[in-house]
């Protein structure tokens, strides 16, 4: 069995040393490390120190940066000679948790030690202000820790606040707050096993797909589900790295402000040119969504951001193209879809201008261009200059495919769900009266969550249910808002944008295309 | 010189490598072509080679060391693989995509059955004779002739709707034979459609499967093929009507080859008056693919 690692991280002054002697107490502490790379008001408690076996090692800062080289060796000797049953290690507020790791984690070190628990001092009205502000080295102490240890808020708004800004740096941290009442070593040092859950979900696919033919005995498609899941999955992935792609390159390369610039000041101007951009996005929902984020965080007014996402899906050529040969070489439907399509965008967007959501991205908007908050800590320090930038770009895509790729995997999947499904009881409201008929649709295309080029074939199929109208608010809603999109919102906005998103595109088209279908007289293919 | 291993860095690569083999692997089989239209095969070319890369940017950390091994994240990697790669996945059933949302299942007007029953897959076509048309790719222009045909269709011929559209290959207009290539039937079908009149009394061989539904007479029957516009999602029926005395009898979701004529009813929609039916083998590409942009 190693010798445990413990590691404090946290600012200056964010109580470590005091957690330290907490941690420690009062018990045997004999063949215990201490080390130091920080030296704070508190001290530790002298006779800690002093018990047989046990030594207490401290540095500086200045230290770790002119002697990192000899204090790694230092370390990796005194380890190495005498055996210890615990190491604690007092990190330093403002030093990368690399460092650390590379003192530690080193392959030499196997047979002596392990990291066993990292805790993260979070000192309410310090940590929240802090980080963000002061360089990429305190975050990653952050992402690095398995807990945060709260303390010295005055209520539960700033504990919340606190919460928020840790967990948007590390979704995976676990936050006590029990310094105050039933402060258990014991239990704080428990290990978490991070990796359950994803053995966990491993364990159900295989299930499911080994249960395969069971559930088609009992009546359930579930291979049919997963034929449309691959299906749609092959259909979306392709896109889906162009847009993070695109994304990637929108936030690494495009100089800070220069979007602000150079886009039109002027909000109607804005939003022609959100519509006019989606013109030149050739590409399914899959890859305007990473886009639309980042052109956001990049100073694109958001009215106009919101008419580039809402238009982009409808007004591609491909989906034109498609709409096109599936209604018969008819015009009139291409021209109909892609008219309507951008009076919404429009209109929607405009309802974000006139009434500005406060607060909308999910990590506040945290500006700073080597603090991406995408986990690529460790490469910011090297590699300055254009190979710099070309790997950051390549990593802050990678990292974005998968955050948004398991929205828009869980997105298909249950749009899977709904196509096999019978969707009978929605189809047959569209025998009735129109405003009924273009609901009973638009709910049809949320539901099914087809890509903008299949809708109009699916619409097509329709046409003997339902009238001309309601496959418009089929082929105009349907690219704009649908399962998959909603979750991949999910991946980059907070919940309430996404459903104002939501509902005011459903309510604009909903109006738009019963408006048009009752001053056109109805629509006839 | 100090060691280190970064094992999340190491078995992300992995994954990404297996992810880019998954893509690159579907696409050069012509397994993609189940799932997805072959409009896609330059794009998963493209998949594959972004995971390659990020796989190789992933083992070049592999020296790093990092303490949290995530492996959450790769999920987005293996679900996927599992699906795909597993014993009972949709490719050995061949993409049992036939679902049984009736309302799905017609676009020419010709219906469609109601229940779908079971997916016809199974037998490799090994019939040499098949394979002749199974080569041109939907992606070829009209020019390519299949099985021995002769002239092009006379250029621009005014369609239905005012547009001009180009017969597709495999039209004698000599003889007035119509030989339907595999890929070619929903051309074939939209040719028809949009020049009532114009084939009547041409004779016509054409390849799909039997289909019946409960409104159809005793001596008529549907023949279709499955048409996918996107991806398996939007798959549908792409039918043509057809009379035959021994309608009834005929085993539903059979590959048939049908000699017959061509013929314009009331309501100028095409039907086939069958001479003929042969039993066919079905051809490799399962589907037609008609929006080849």
């Amino acid at each position: 069995m190693t010798a445990p690692v413990y590691v404090v991280n946290g600012f200056l002054g964010s109580g470590k040393t005091r957690f330290l002697s907490k941690m420690l107490g009062s018990k045997e502490l004999n063949k215990i490390l201490i080390l130091q790379f920080e030296e704070g008001e508190s001290q530790l408690n002298t006779s800690l120190l002093q018990k047989p076996d046990s030594r207490h090692m401290s540095w500086t800062k200045e230290d770790l940066e002119t002697d990192y080289e000899h204090i790694v060796e230092e370390i990796t000797e005194e380890i190495k000679t005498y055996e210890y049953r615990e190491v604690w290690v007092e990190w330093n507020g403002m030093e990368a948790f690399s460092k650390l790791e590379r003192i530690f984690l080193q392959l030499g070190l196997k047979t002596y030690v392990h990291i066993e628990k990292v805790f993260y001092m979070a000192l309410a009205g310090q940590a929240d202000m802090l980080l963000g502000q002061t360089g990429d080295a305190p975050l990653s102490q952050v992402a690095a820790s398995d807990m945060a240890v709260l303390h010295g808020s005055r209520g539960l708004e700033e504990e919340k606040k606190l919460k928020e800004v840790l967990k948007s740096i590390s979704s995976s941290i676990d936050i006590n707050r029990s310094l105050k009442k039933g402060f258990d070593p014991k239990k704080l040092k428990e290990k978490r096993h991070y990796n359950i859950g994803f053995a966990a979900v491993v364990v159900l696919m295989l299930a499911l797909l080994v249960a395969v033919p069971y559930f088609q005995e009992k009546g359930v498609p579930l291979d049919t589900v997963f034929t449309i899941f691959t299906g749609v999955f092959l259909q979306g992935v392709p896109f889906l790295i162009i847009g993070v792609l695109l994304s990637s390159a929108i936030w690494v390369f495009l100089p800070k402000g220069w979007l602000e610039k150079v886009f039109p000041a002027n909000p109607v101007l804005g939003m022609a040119a959100g519509v006019v951009a989606g013109f030149f996005l050739p590409v399914c929902d899959c890859a305007s969504i990473p886009v639309f984020k980042s052109l956001i965080k990049k100073g694109v007014p958001l009215p106009a951001a919101v008419c580039f996402v809402a238009a982009a899906p409808v007004v591609n050529p491909v989906v034109l193209m498609s709409t096109y040969y599936a209604f018969n070489a008819d015009i009139r439907m291409v021209l109909y879809r892609t008219g309507l399509g951008i009076i919404c965008a429009v209109l929607i967007g405009l309802t974000f201008f006139l009434k500005k959501p406060k607060d909308y991205l999910k990590d506040n908007g945290r500006e700073s261009f080597t603090n991406c908050m995408c986990g690529c800590f460790e490469e910011t320090e090297e590699n300055p200059g254009i190979r710099g930038r070309i790997n950051l770009f390549l990593r802050h895509a990678q990292t974005e495919f998968y955050s948004v790729g398991k929205y828009l995997l869980i997105g298909i999947f249950i749009s899977a769900v709904f196509q096999v499904s019978s969707l009978q009881w929605v189809e047959n409201l569209g025998g009735f009266n129109m405003p009924l008929s273009v609901f009973a649709m638009m709910v049809l295309a949320f539901l099914l969550s087809l890509c903008s080029s299949s809708d109009a074939v699916v619409a097509r199929s329709l046409s003997g249910t339902f009238s001309g109208t309601a496959m418009l608010g089929f082929m105009v809603f349907g690219p704009m808002v649908d399962i998959k999109n909603v979750f991949m919102l999910k991946g980059y906005f907070k919940g309430k944008f996404v459903w104002r998103f939501c509902v005011t595109t459903f309510l604009v088209c909903y109006a738009v295309v019963l408006l048009f279908g009752f001053f056109s007289g109805g629509v006839t293919i | 010189m100090k060691q280190y291993l970064n094992l999340e860095a190491i078995i992300e690569g992995c994954l990404c490598l297996a992810f880019s083999g998954l893509m690159f692997y579907m696409a050069y089989s012509g397994k993609y072509l189940l799932f997805v239209t072959p409009r896609m095969k330059p794009y998963l070319y493209f998949s594959a080679g972004m995971l390659l890369l990020w796989g190789i940017s992933r083992f070049k950390r592999a020296g790093r060391p990092k303490y949290k091994v995530h492996l959450a994240k790769c999920l987005v990697l293996v679900i996927p693989l599992l699906v795909i790669f597993f014993p009972y996945s949709p490719m050995t059933f061949g993409a049992s995509a036939q679902y049984s949302n009736g309302s799905k299942g017609n676009s020419q007007g010709a219906t469609g059955p109601e229940d779908k029953g079971e997916s016809t897959v199974g037998e490799k076509d090994t019939d040499k004779t098949q394979q002749e048309s199974q080569d041109i790719s939907p992606q070829q222009s009209a020019s390519s002739d299949s099985g021995g045909q002769t002239q092009q269709g006379t250029g621009d011929e005014k369609s239905k709707s005012g547009f001009k559209t180009k017969a597709p290959s495999g039209l004698d207009e000599d003889n007035r034979i119509i030989t339907v290539a595999h890929e070619q039937f929903y051309q074939w079908l939209i040719e028809l459609d949009q020049h009532p009149g114009k084939y009547e009394g041409y004779t016509i061989q054409i390849h799909g499967t039997i289909l019946r539904d409960e409104g159809m007479k005793g001596n008529e029957f549907a023949l279709g093929r499955m048409m996918m516009s996107c991806c398996v999602a939007d798959l549908a029926y792409c039918t043509i009507n057809c009379e035959w005395d021994g309608a009834e009898d005929l085993k539903l979701e059979k590959w048939v080859d049908v000699s017959g004529t061509v013929h314009f009813d009331e309501g100028m929609n095409a039907r086939v008056l069958v001479n003929e039916i042969k039993d066919a083998y079905p051809p490799d590409e399962q589907y037609v693919y008609p929006f080849t942009y």
